[in-house]
């Protein structure tokens, strides 16, 4: 098990949060919903990956044509 | 037992972790929910093949048609799926989606099982036109 994935998607999360904080409180509002928005679309694919095997495993295992 | 004691350690960070990242943002507690979910499924998945093969072996014992087990087979599958992805979306405050979801699943078992049910009826009309 790929127990990594777990603390990145947590590492991506906590580190999105501060900088949509940081430039918040700057005046970015538009750069920190970017950011925010970036960090979405990279854990997303991680996780879409992650999806598709276990998608894939129910196929195989239920025989899923 | 090792596998069964790691999975549960993940499990059980993920949702530490999540409490931390819902004061962040609840976007990310729910994708790593999701992720935790889907690692410790596939980790399982290994475990239900033997299981699976042993209950076709069985049934090919008893004689029992393989399209019926199979039908039966894909029955679990849509219900383990469609059950975690409701609970994933009430997780995510839609529970709409996720009802949503259990009636896709429930139609989809239903066209699955349609060839058994009429099986069944051929069956009982046969016997009561016997009797």
């Amino acid at each position: 098990m790929d127990i990594d994935l777990i603390f990145k998607i947590a590492a991506v999360g906590i580190i999105v949060s501060i900088l949509n904080q940081v430039l918040a409180r700057s005046g970015r509002e538009e750069q920190a919903t970017m950011t925010t928005l970036a960090g979405l679309v990279v854990v997303l694919m991680i996780v879409a990956q992650k999806i598709s095997e276990l998608f894939d495993l129910v196929k195989t295992l239920f025989d899923f044509t | 037992m090792t596998v069964f004691l790691q999975i549960t350690a993940v499990l059980l960070l993920a949702s530490l972790l999540g409490v931390v990242l819902r004061r962040m943002g609840a976007e990310f507690s729910a994708l790593l929910t999701l992720a935790a979910l889907c690692m410790a499924l596939v980790a399982v998945g290994a475990f239900v093949s033997p299981v699976l093969d042993y209950l076709r072996a069985l049934g090919e014992l008893g004689n029992l048609d393989s399209d019926l087990l199979q039908i039966l087979f894909k029955a679990v599958g849509i219900g383990l799926v469609s059950q975690m992805a409701g609970l994933i979306c009430a997780d995510c405050g839609s529970a709409a989606l996720g009802r949503g979801i259990q009636v896709v699943a429930t139609v989809m078992i239903l066209w699955l099982a349609l060839p058994m049910l009429q099986q069944l009826a051929e069956l009982i009309y046969t016997l009561m036109g016997e009797a």
